[in-house]
């Protein structure tokens, strides 16, 4: 629409408003380079001051925003033109997490690595993340909302792996916070050689590929057929772009979404050829930084920045990713769907009962097996007895909050016809995690009871916001995901913004995101599994939508389903069982991605037993993550939530990577 | 180790002061279980040995002091202790903080919960660390044994304050940094602040810092305080020290220029009449050997 | 209302000043035109025709611009969902992937307007789907997945479930366009046979083929730009005339060999 309205008369005032806005960015960078501190001493010392802050900290950092913001521009730029994915930039593409979890994961167990290359790490690490995005997609030929919601499930491994690393070994989190909310303070010009050189070489390098990029834009069919090496020029592309944006975590940390604002900002100033965006990008990302860093500097007090750079660029990546919803294109084309290839089970329900069986071992289990000091015990008799009371509320916990999940996940992936799509990405978990933040930030030593209400109040926040950018779509569930997603990476991004600050009381907020079902009691146990009961009782009254929506708007309403309604109920409850889970597992566990799956793997087609063998399968996954996370490391608790994260990560991705559980 | 840090403590002369007739009233000890780290380095300076405390690897890292006898149980994590090592434990009463009050309600299914917090808002740590000291000594019933311990530690923080008498008034800044390009400033209202004054000494970062440490800060600010001695605690990140003696800015600073950067022992930055004591010690040692000693 | 009489006089589809808007583009002019019972009504006309919007507009799949439909002389927005279900049926031009489900579970789906979310699936709608499935030809193919089927298979389990939802009128958007020839039969003589029994169902068909909709229909609509061109017997609508009016190329006629049915071919 922005190019209609351009196309006339329109250009003239293009370009004044991109005169005007260079001509901001320079009164800011003034404005930031005047507000120069007053420093006490003699004026010899104090000239010499002034000067070394101005050469090797205010000038290399004005290059930096600059350099850091032309990069991420011209990354986001090459994303989206190779994967034709208007939404496609560092951040949703998992890079970013990536390179910061090889970071941490360094920082913690090869600190020598780093000092050999950061560069080298940050890249081995985003390549990782956007080589498993790209095959978890793959199978639905990277079409841009699955390409995402990879990417965003890559990113919540990546930040669950993270925080594990960070609870184990404490001793350098403030830098790990620091770079995962990337701040722009310079102390010498050598970030900005680095990223400066990197850019340069990746202009040069778009540049020499050019034309088979421009020839990208028409189908892979049509493009082979033109005698593109399409596999070459992807690989190459992508590895074009990691490298440029793993350059600038390396110096600066995470800057988010800049590499999605820039190509889109350059599209709605006119530029339509692929050339003309490539070339754009990367100028309105270096002004777009330029300006949010000057703005951060200006507005500074005397006891430093209110948010670093990178967080509060951040914070402005899920609005954007809302406004540029309406531009992607979600429709797949029918052939793009895949066949099933696992046998159908002739008798599921029979199947449920023996996951359900061996659900009841995995709790006999966890109730008598533990440890001590000195080795394995078998609980018996007075010892079972006395640690019953906290055995028995955990393992019930566990189970109900995988069950929730699991059809949670279900739910979402029989509604949305995505394979990919979890409750975690949908952003009521993550905007639980903003409640307990807000509460954690107000209340110095926040109870239990205040900590749920402001999860609950979070996850109400974003189940509202969620529906309400659903109902503009007749909640279309494509949109729906989308909005999750834009949700999810808002709240990801407040969750940094925090982590920055680096209170103590982080964590607390990290003990969350975690999840710990071990300060479950056993009347909150009760009670979570009464709520479990409850909203899984109506299942199978909604069997019969749940079978016709995935069928689509068109077959739906020809079969008299009220298409709204059944979606609006069936998000309700996906959201509802979702934010209930995450308070006590935290919205990392991936358990209602993994749920559904491994239940399509042993045959479940669809239907009631489905739901309920992803529900089983989902509470057996946590009853057993809590039990090893409970006696693998004793005394030392590996927290729930990631610990399932890290077991089923991995498995997820090998499942989807291998197809056999790709039909939504 | 137990003998040796006895030793240290020999040196600054505070042991005359421990409390006679301790072995004797031991075996009346309740068991005693605690979570804080701050309480657990009280209880030990006190000489009342806790069955059971929390993340004993890294305290023994980080706080260095009082030493942790091997008799004492691991918990594990402070924040998601196991309650179950902790059952097996036995204690009569529970220490803990508000920090970790989200698990009380569990705590509480073992033996009775004491909650006393030194780090909250309203209060000045070091008071409060005192108070603590009286808490704890009251709860296991020998309410004498907190006054030997207040006396040592003013007495330390007397005696380093003598001796950093002779030394020029110069302020200082007591830093922790982030990465090469980022710091952490401990204000007047946090422990290391309330020591700083005690030992008579100013310091530079004037802003209250919410009973702990700052939010990131760019590392140009020091530029703001050319005259102060930068103390520097652990831990200090490899880059930092990697990149900062050849960063051109950090070389300007005059504190670095004139050697006046000091970089301490690790310590708990939430510690503590014990943390207090061990940082107005080694801050003195090190203020007064001539020349910093820290990543020039 | 209508009584039983009244409503069996009229005919089934009034359609009245129906137009369609895209933003300042006009699909569908004002058209006025009605459709009987007991007929297969061929849609036909060149790309961009509108009889596809027609077709759902009829459906309820898109809401008008302006103008009325009515259904037995009952506005269709005053249809509630599922009552309206079980007097039309709709297949869209692209069926979508059936997730799974076997060629039986696909066609129980077709029930749903008479049973409800909640309702039982009663001895009446095992009949039906029974007969759907057996009309369709695919007895043998009841438990296979529909995913797995070839493209004419799929395309019969899709018609099953319309004969299962035991509709007075059918809908079909283009329903042989990715098929063969000898799928295109087979599908279109299902079609063909639905109304022959006297059964008083309708249906209408949009087709691309004019040949095709000739063999098919009763009766064709022709559609250009929106508007309506010609409305009557294929016999009528085959002549060179009227074909040129339709597409814009000059077009003849000629009998067919063994059946003497007209023939459309281009000039």
């Amino acid at each position: 629409m922005a190019e209609m309205v351009l196309a006339t008369g329109g250009r003239r005032r293009v370009a004044w408003t991109w005169l005007g806005l260079c001509a901001l960015a320079g009164l800011l960078i003034l404005a930031a380079l005047l507000r120069r501190p007053d420093l006490p001493g003699d004026p010899e010392t104090v000239r010499r001051l002034q000067e070394a802050l101005l050469w090797h900290s205010a000038l290399p950092r004005i290059a930096t925003a600059l350099l850091a913001g032309a990069a991420l521009g011209l990354s986001g730029a090459l994303l989206q033109r190779v994967l034709r994915n208007p939404i496609a930039d560092p951040s949703t593409l998992g890079i970013a997490s990536g390179a910061q979890l090889a970071l941490t994961v360094c920082l913690v167990a090869a600190p020598g690595l780093l000092a050999w290359s950061r560069e080298g790490v940050a890249f081995a690490g985003g390549a990782a993340a956007v080589g498993l995005v790209i095959a978890m997609s793959w199978r639905r030929k990277l079409e841009p909302v699955s390409v995402v919601v990879a990417g965003m499930t890559i990113s919540l491994m990546a930040a669950a792996a993270s925080t594990a690393l960070i609870l184990a070994r404490g001793e350098y989190v403030l830098s790990v916070f620091i770079w995962g909310a990337g701040s722009l303070h310079q102390q010498s010009w050598d970030g900005a050689i680095v990223i400066g050189t990197r850019l340069a070489l990746g202009a040069l390098a778009a540049a020499a590929l050019m034309r088979p990029l421009t020839l990208l834009a028409v189908d892979d069919a049509s493009a082979r057929s033109l005698g593109v090496a399409l596999v070459a020029v992807r690989v190459l592309v992508i590895a074009l772009a990691v490298w440029l944006a793993a350059s600038v975590i390396a110096q600066v940390g995470i800057i988010g979404f800049v590499g999605l604002a820039a190509p889109a900002l350059a599209r709605i100033s006119g530029a339509r050829t692929p050339s003309q965006i490539l070339w754009r990008a990367p100028l309105v990302g270096a002004l777009l930084l330029s300006i949010a860093d000057s703005l951060i500097q200006v507005s500074a007090g005397s006891s430093g920045d209110l948010i670093p750079t990178g967080a509060a660029v951040g914070l402005l990546g899920g609005p954007l990713l809302l406004w540029l919803l309406p531009r992607v294109k979600t429709t797949t084309p029918p052939q793009a769907m895949l066949r099933a290839t696992t046998p159908r089970r002739a008798h599921p329900w029979r199947m449920v009962v023996m996951l359900l069986a061996g659900g009841l071992l995995i709790g006999l289990v966890t109730l008598t097996l533990g440890r001590n000091g000195q080795g394995w015990l078998l609980a018996q008799g007075d010892l079972f007895a006395d640690l019953l009371p906290f055995r028995a509320p955990r393992t019930l916990a566990a189970a109900a909050a995988g069950a929730l999940l699991g059809a949670a996940g279900a739910l979402m992936q029989r509604l949305t016809g995505n394979p990919l799509a979890g409750p975690e990405v949908l952003g009521v978990a993550a905007g639980a995690g903003v409640g307990i933040a807000v509460v954690i930030l107000l209340v110095d030593t926040p109870g239990t009871l205040l900590l749920m209400a402001g999860s609950a109040a979070g996850a109400l926040g974003a189940l509202v916001f969620i529906l309400l950018m659903g109902a503009r779509t007749g909640f279309g569930p494509e949109r729906m995901l989308l909005a999750g997603v834009a949700l999810g990476c808002l709240c990801l991004a407040i969750l940094s913004a925090v982590f920055a600050a680096g209170g103590w009381n982080t964590f607390l907020l990290l003990g969350w995101l975690a999840g710990s079902t071990d300060r479950v009691g056993g009347l909150e146990a009760l009670l979570l599994a009464g709520a479990t009961l409850l909203l899984l009782a109506p299942l199978p009254l909604l069997a019969r939508w749940l079978a016709i929506l995935p069928l689509g708007t068109p077959v739906s309403r020809a079969l008299g389903v009220p298409v709204v309604g059944g979606r609006l109920t069936l998000s309700l409850l996906a959201a509802l069982m979702t934010a209930i889970a995450a308070f006590f597992v935290g919205p990392l566990s991936l358990v209602g991605l993994l749920g559904p799956h491994i239940a399509r793997l042993l045959g479940f087609g669809g239907g009631v037993a489905f739901l309920f063998a992803s529900a089983v399968i989902g509470a057996d996954l946590l009853m057993l993550a809590d039990w090893l996370g409970r006696t693998i490391a004793f005394p030392y608790q590996i927290p729930v939530g990631f610990f399932a994260a890290l077991i089923g990560g991995p498995y997820l991705i090998f499942l989807l990577q291998r197809g056999d559980a790709r039909h939504g | 180790m137990s003998a040796l840090s006895r030793r240290t403590m020999l040196a600054f002369g505070l042991a005359a002061c421990a409390a006679p007739g301790t072995v004797a009233r031991a075996a009346a000890l309740p068991r005693v279980a605690v979570i804080d780290w701050a309480l657990l380095e009280t209880l030990l300076a006190m000489s009342i040995v806790p069955v059971a405390a929390a993340e004993l690897v890294l305290f023994r890292a980080v706080a260095v002091e009082p030493e942790v006898p091997a008799s004492v149980v691991d918990l594990g994590l402070r924040g998601m202790p196991n309650f179950e090592a902790l059952r097996m434990a036995r204690p009569d009463i529970i220490f803990n903080s508000a920090f970790y009050t989200q698990i009380d309600p569990k705590l509480r299914l073992i033996a009775p919960v004491e909650t006393l917090s030194i780090y909250a808002r309203g209060g000045r740590p070091f008071t409060r660390a005192e108070e603590a000291a009286h808490g704890l000594a009251t709860a296991v019933g020998r309410p004498e044994a907190a006054e030997p311990l207040i006396r040592q530690t003013l007495a330390t923080l007397e005696r380093c304050r003598a001796d950093l008498a002779a030394r020029p008034r110069r302020p200082v800044l007591v830093i922790n940094l982030g990465d090469p390009r980022h710091f952490r400033v401990f204000g007047p209202d946090s422990m290391f602040g309330e020591v700083l004054t005690r030992l008579g000494l100013d310091n530079a970062w004037t802003q209250n810092t919410s009973y702990s440490a700052s939010a990131p800060i760019g590392l140009e600010t020091l530029a703001r305080f050319p005259d102060a001695d930068l103390i520097i605690l652990p831990p200090v990140p490899p880059d930092a020290r990697r990149l900062l003696p050849g960063s051109a800015l950090w070389q300007a600073l005059p504190n670095v220029r004139d050697r006046r950067t000091y970089l301490l022992g690790s310590m708990n930055p939430f510690g503590g009449l014990p943390t207090a004591t061990r940082f107005a010690r080694l801050l003195t040692a090190a203020l007064l050997t001539p020349g910093g000693n820290a990543l020039g | 209302m209508q009584d039983e009489n009244g409503a069996a006089e009229r005919p089934l589809w009034e359609i009245d000043g129906l137009m369609m808007k895209a933003g300042e583009r006009e699909i569908l002019a004002p058209l006025s035109l009605s459709l009987a019972r007991g007929k297969v009504h061929g849609l036909i006309g060149p790309n961009g025709s509108g009889k596809s919007t027609l077709l759902k507009v009829l459906a309820r799949q898109l809401a008008p611009s302006a103008g009325s439909v009515r259904l037995e002389g009952r506005p269709l927005p005053e249809w509630r969902g599922r009552a309206f279900a079980r007097k039309v049926a709709y297949m869209p031009q692209f069926t979508p992937a059936a997730d799974g489900l076997s060629v039986r579970e696909l066609v129980a789906l077709g029930r749903y307007p008479w049973h409800g979310a909640l309702g039982r699936f009663g001895d009446e709608d095992r009949a039906a789907v029974d007969g759907a499935i057996r009309r369709t030809g695919l007895s043998a193919f009841e438990h296979r997945q529909v995913d797995n089927l070839s493209g004419g298979e799929r395309q019969r389990a899709w018609l099953a479930v319309m004969l299962a939802q035991d509709a007075d009128c059918l809908l079909l958007d283009e329903p042989t366009s990715a098929l063969d020839i000898a799928h295109q039969m087979e599908v279109l003589d299902i079609v063909r046979d639905l109304t022959l029994a006297g059964s008083g169902m309708a249906v209408i068909v949009v087709l691309h083929d004019i040949n095709l909709a000739a063999r098919t229909c009763d009766d064709l609509v022709a559609l250009r730009g929106g508007r309506l061109v010609a409305q009557g017997a294929c016999t009528d609508i085959l002549t060179p005339e009227t074909l040129h009016a339709i597409y814009g190329v000059p077009m003849g006629v000629m009998p067919h060999p063994v059946s003497g049915a007209p023939l459309g071919y281009v000039l």
